[in-house]
């Protein structure tokens, strides 16, 4: 029937037809579409996803193999119980510890530090100008910064300072000369090498600048120049430092072709002296970045050859919409979870990431509503269950194993530190495992 | 002449589809017929007006839909406004391109043709006027796919300027153009025939209402900048 009607339509009307069909059904897409991305976006994530195990296992973890050998004679030690358990990635797993000590209560605080110190192995203290030096040569705030680093020394945590640069709200001193800049830019090399120096045992990690693309030069100094001479100044200091410039609004939104990935190639071409690339992931403030979009991000700034941290990272579980997503719905503790685990696992999976740092331990003190991993009464959230359960066990490499006959075990790890035991703890090693390393460990007994 | 040789005709060849069309009888059924496809690619290219603008503002950006409501200085719900572009949108095709330009067309034509066209009137015009909004159509088809599958096309989120001009966004107004041309092509052609008048005489109309439009333009631009730099005293 339908066929005997196109027969019947002359050469001009099948054309006509055809031109009819086509305005339809792409009428009818048109329909359709606002679901289509979300379809396609989370199948996607979903795709990217599944692929995180198997990366995760190429490039984060490695063959381990430890050998035991009798200190008098060098045999090898055959049959005896080895277990290994990690202590410490070499992932860097962080938070900003700004709240340390300064809930109002000691129930408080000592259940802050054992929240932090089970998730994070790693530290951000804050160097804000304004708050470190209020008046100067004033640094009311250096034996809070010492205690707090001395806690995290004892408890294998490592250390961050951030930010030496910033030249908005509180990294901008009242006292500092605005209107004579020489003076400010010699006093900013003075506060750079003093604070980098000072603390060069302890603090190997330095936030140098600060949202470069998105402030004032300081001094009115040009934006590349803003950022060159800090790095220089605080390489001078503390070569081995690892120095950081630090961004907000790039992950998912800037694929590269951005103001932030230009000054970076710029900096490269300069040499300039800094290690790794910074990306908050909190901008804009609701966003579900999707998966893959991070990915493509971190694609395209791997090739600048350097480590990337995202240094910031605050999803929210307050009730605003999920915007900029193929994720629909309101915020929660759910969707918080949800998103932190995704964006977790995306992040250890991708080679040229280093660490990934959340902003805000607990709701008491989250400079966003909901930012925490857990509530104001420092109740874990799903979402520090979730990490919780990611890090200290999916992501985990502990067991055991005989010793065989040419005295060794072989197991596949996690790069990071661990506490070899031999014997049921008769003897106790720690074998740290670097990635680019051999990462065989003769234990001499 | 069916429908659908309509369609094909007026767009590859309107002058002679448009004698073809004239020729036949019972002209009032086919003025029913033009006006129910004017009033489908109105709805069409309407929705496609909307989805031009919802786009980026559920997919992408989440600004650009602020300066729309600013717009008429009071408060409007997201469904509204869009509600409100969609009516825009249909009376733009339909009161403007279909009933007030062809009003234009037809009181020119007249006025440019050697012979009074005493029998056939405004009606019998917009019988074969209707038409002409097929390369619209299909303009609107393939921003549709542009959008959708090459390029985020939006409006600027600041006002001034209207559009960012990015490469993909000039590459998509030529094309836009090249569409625009053919719509006025069709509507000229369909002209000399209605009116049996010369094809230098046929492009005045073209020439007047393109004049018109690209006043339009600017007159949007100018109006647009200066509602929206007139937000900050409501």
């Amino acid at each position: 029937m339908k066929l005997a009607f196109y027969k019947k339509l002359s050469r001009w009307g099948k054309v006509g037809f055809f031109i009819f069909l086509i305005i339809n059904a792409s009428f009818i897409f048109l329909l359709l579409s606002p679901i289509i991305p979300n379809l396609i976006g989370q199948y996607r994530d979903d795709q990217l996803l599944a692929g995180c195990n198997d990366r995760i296992q190429q490039y984060r973890t490695t063959s381990i193999e430890i050998k035991l050998e009798n200190s008098t004679d060098g045999t090898p030690i055959e049959g005896w119980n080895v277990s290994f358990d990690l202590i410490k990635h070499e992932f860097i797993f962080g938070c900003n510890i700004y709240a340390f000590d300064s809930l109002g209560n000691a129930t408080l605080n000592e259940a802050y530090r054992n929240y932090f110190k089970n998730l994070f192995n790693f530290a951000v203290l804050p160097f804000y100008w304004k708050a470190y030096e209020p008046n100067e040569g004033n640094f009311v705030v250096e034996p809070w910064v010492n205690d707090t680093i001395d806690w995290c020394i004892q408890n294998n945590i490592t250390l961050k300072g951030h930010p030496l640069v910033w030249t908005r709200s509180y990294g901008i001193p009242d006292w500092l000369p605005l209107d004579n800049d020489s003076l400010m830019l010699e006093t900013l090399e003075n506060r750079i090498n003093s604070l980098v120096y000072k603390y060069r045992d302890t603090i190997q990690y330095w936030d140098v600048v600060n949202e470069p693309v998105h402030t004032e030069t300081f001094a009115q100094l040009s934006r590349l120049d803003h950022v060159l001479l800090p790095l220089e100044w605080a390489n001078s200091s503390n070569p081995s430092a690892d120095l950081t410039v630090n961004d907000y609004g790039i992950l998912g939104h800037d694929f590269g072709n951005g103001p932030f990935y230009q000054l970076l190639s710029d900096l490269k071409s300069e040499n300039a002296p800094f290690d790794s690339i910074g990306m908050q992931a909190h901008e804009p403030r609701t966003d579900w970045i999707p998966a893959t979009e991070i990915w493509n991000t971190l694609e395209a700034y791997s090739q600048l050859g350097k480590s990337i941290y995202i240094t910031e990272f605050t999803p929210i579980s307050a009730p605003v919409p999920i915007t900029n997503s193929w994720k629909k719905g309101i915020w929660s503790e759910a969707a918080q979870a949800e998103f932190a685990r995704r964006f977790y696992t995306v992040c250890f999976s991708h080679p040229s990431v280093k660490g990934v740092i959340w902003w805000d331990l607990t709701d008491a003190v989250s400079w966003l509503e909901g930012g925490g991993l857990l509530r104001a009464d420092l109740t874990p959230k799903p979402v520090y269950d979730t990490l919780n359960q990611l890090i200290n066990t999916e992501w985990d490499s502990l067991g055991s194993q005989i010793s065989n006959s040419t005295g060794g075990i072989h197991f596949k790890g996690f790069y990071g530190v661990y506490n070899v035991s031999v014997q049921n703890g008769a003897y106790n090693f720690f074998c740290s495992v670097e990635s680019g390393k051999s990462n065989q460990f003769i234990l001499t007994i | 002449m069916t429908f659908f040789e309509n369609l094909s005709g007026f767009l590859f060849r309107p002058h002679r589809q448009c004698r073809n069309l004239l020729s036949e009888e019972e002209l009032s059924k086919k003025l029913k017929t033009t006006f129910l496809f004017v009033l489908y690619g109105a709805v069409i290219l309407s929705t496609i007006f909307v989805f031009w603008i919802l786009y980026p503002e559920r997919l992408y950006y989440p600004v650009p839909l602020i300066e729309f409501r600013q717009l008429p200085f009071i408060t409007l719900s997201t469904p509204l406004i869009l509600f409100m572009v969609f009516l825009v949108g249909l009376f733009l095709i339909i009161g403007v391109q279909y009933l007030a330009i062809g009003l234009g067309n037809y009181l020119l034509g007249n006025f440019l043709s050697r012979y009074k066209q005493s029998k056939k009137g405004y009606k019998k015009y917009l019988i074969v006027h209707g038409y002409s909004i097929l390369p619209l159509l299909l303009l609107g088809i393939f921003t549709i796919f542009w959008i959708y599958f090459f390029e985020k096309l939006y409006l600027a989120t600041e006002i001034p300027p209207f559009l960012d001009f990015t490469p993909a966004v000039i590459i998509f107004f030529v094309i836009f153009f090249l569409f625009l041309g053919w719509q006025w092509f069709v509507e000229m052609r369909i002209n000399q025939a209605f009116f049996e008048i010369s094809i230098i005489r046929a492009i005045i109309p073209e020439l007047i209402q393109i004049a018109m439009f690209f006043g339009f333009i600017m007159l949007l631009q100018y109006l647009i900048g200066t509602f929206a730099a007139g937000t900050s005293w409501v």
